[in-house]
């Protein structure tokens, strides 16, 4: 009888299903991608951060860098981090402790300063780029996602300015892929004076940050879908 | 090709058809034909068993002193056509005795006692050859050992060693691996007995994803029951019983994941049915088909990701071989 009893509570704790992790997110890293990346037709990386700096590729025009604009609230960090990535080994780890106005938002200009400064991209019809928030700051939320022209930039042909072209990205914990075919990119239409979407004359890849984030930023390349 | 090897070196070891001309004690005519005696595999069985080097010859209705001398045999045995039993021819010439032929026959209605009829044979063969001791010294040694043994019966306890290779595959996502097995059972009582089994992979069972690769290595021991039968020339068995399973799992990290290895274990129950040919006497080979499944599953996850679990349910397939020993 007492077998029995032992037996049967073996069983029940054999019976019970358990996990095994064989491969773990690092605890400061989001989670892994898991989309097998698309092959476009063409493509220019913008950065991939790989060369360690917060200045873009030297290639196809490019000459660009990264700035950090935010509300002067609290003083965001931006650094390019070998910590995590999407691909690769570095990119780029945004934070802030609080911002009690607009926020903040990165941006990377395609062409040298001065800015605004046009670049023709008149070759591509689609950004894409990788992002993911960090394990510190895991609600899932959307950020605007914008290229710019000569028309909406800041400092630009405008007098309501940074309007620019763009669309909502949900971002989570783990690393997502996010592709942007300009056709699909609109303004919010609070810009003045209304612009149209120029290729030739566009100016910076824009990011909007919200008052507290803590996320990471990779890969960012034009394509030719 | 390797199996026919095998097969082939299976049956020069059981019928003494070997390179070095070896003695011939007996020679055992079976009759394959449509009308298969019931015999012979129990008499090559005890004849081996009384440690007389037997050599088979397929059905032949020569004299069975031309048959005899043909292949340099002591002894003929052949069975009856009316199936009530055999027919022996024995020389005896070196014991001063004329040569014989004697018929060991059951006469029953019911049809003959084949156990009797084939220890009644073996014994005569066994006695005459004794005999002969001055002049086959070969055989003094090995009747003196038979001697020495227990005597053979149908119900005496056997016990199995086996080997085989096949394939394992387990649902949950892991590819099938291929495995190695080795297994012991014990006929205790007619056929019944219990049976160890253990398996092992010969290469690792890899699931990847983008994240990397988890490499799984599967280990098996099983404990159970088997029940086995023998047939003229074939064989079938079946087992069912509890199963252990080790798994080894090791992480390979693509990117900026990090790889843990992890080795836990799995009970369950298991199954299996197995049929195959007698290649001789003391050696079978066959198809084992088994399958299981653990009281419970393991999932294996990438990064929080499930990508795949061990310990549903599972299948092989397994060529064996199998040595018997009574």
């Amino acid at each position: 009888m007492r077998s029995v009893v032992i037996l049967g509570l073996l069983c029940l704790a054999a019976c019970e299903p358990s996990t095994v992790e064989t491969l773990t997110a690092s605890p400061a890293c989001p989670l892994p991608n898991v989309q097998l990346p698309p092959q476009p037709q063409a493509y220019l990386i913008i950065d991939d951060l790989e060369d360690g700096d917060n200045l873009t590729g030297r290639t196809g025009g490019l000459g660009g860098n990264w700035e950090i604009w935010d509300d002067d609230s609290a003083k965001p960090t931006a650094s390019v981090s070998n910590t995590c990535a999407a691909l690769g080994k570095y990119a780029m780890h945004l934070s802030t402790t609080g911002q009690t106005g607009w926020g903040a938002s990165a941006s990377v200009f395609f062409a040298a300063p001065p800015h605004p400064s046009p670049f023709n991209g008149s070759g591509w019809n689609a950004i894409s780029f990788y992002m993911a928030l960090s394990p510190n700051d895991t609600r899932p939320r959307t950020f605007r996602a914008s290229v710019s022209t000569m028309e909406t930039a800041w400092n630009g042909r405008c007098t309501s300015c940074v309007d620019n072209f763009g669309t909502g990205v949900a971002v989570t914990g783990r690393w997502q892929r996010f592709v942007l075919p300009f056709a699909d990119l609109r303004q919010m239409g609070w810009g003045v004076p209304p612009a149209s979407f120029k290729l030739d004359e566009i100016v910076q890849f824009h990011v909007a940050l919200d008052q507290k984030f803590d996320v990471w930023i990779d890969h960012i390349q034009f394509e030719r879908l | 090709m390797a199996r026919s090897a095998l097969l082939w070196v299976a049956l020069s070891l059981c019928t003494g058809n070997a390179w070095a001309q070896p003695r011939c004690d007996v020679l055992l005519i079976t009759n394959t034909g449509a009308g298969a005696d019931m015999f012979s595999p129990r008499l090559l069985a005890e004849l081996a068993t009384a440690g007389l080097a037997t050599r088979t010859q397929t059905f032949s209705d020569e004299p069975l002193d031309a048959l005899a001398r043909k292949d340099g045999c002591l002894s003929v045995v052949r069975a009856l056509p009316s199936g009530k039993g055999v027919e022996l021819w024995l020389d005896e010439t070196a014991n001063g005795r004329p040569m014989v032929r004697n018929l060991v026959v059951d006469e029953r209605p019911d049809g003959p006692d084949v156990a009797m009829v084939v220890l009644q044979t073996t014994e005569l063969v066994r006695a005459a050859l004794q005999g002969q001791s001055a002049t086959s010294p070969g055989a003094v040694a090995d009747v003196h050992q038979a001697a020495a043994a227990e005597p053979a019966s149908a119900s005496k306890p056997a016990f199995l060693l086996g080997a085989g290779a096949g394939v394992f595959k387990q649902r949950g996502g892991f590819p099938a691996v291929p495995i190695l097995r080795v297994e012991a059972a014990w006929s205790l009582w007619r056929g019944v007995g219990p049976e160890l089994l253990l398996q092992g992979p010969w290469q690792t069972s890899d699931l990847h994803t983008l994240e990397g690769t988890t490499r799984a290595t599967p280990w098996g021991l099983a404990l159970g029951v088997r029940v086995d039968h023998t047939f003229t020339r074939w064989f079938a068995a079946v087992g069912v019983g509890l199963l252990w399973q080790i798994w080894q799992v090791e992480g390979f990290a693509n990117s900026s994941v990090i790889a843990r290895d992890q080795t836990f274990t799995e009970l369950g129950i298991y199954s299996h049915a197995r049929a195959g040919v007698n290649l001789a006497s003391w050696l079978r080979g066959g198809l084992d088909l088994s399958g299981g499944a653990n009281f419970s599953e393991t999932r294996i996850a990438h990064a929080q990701r499930d990508v795949g679990a061990v310990g549903q349910l599972g299948a092989a397939a397994v060529l064996t071989i199998e040595a018997l020993s009574r």
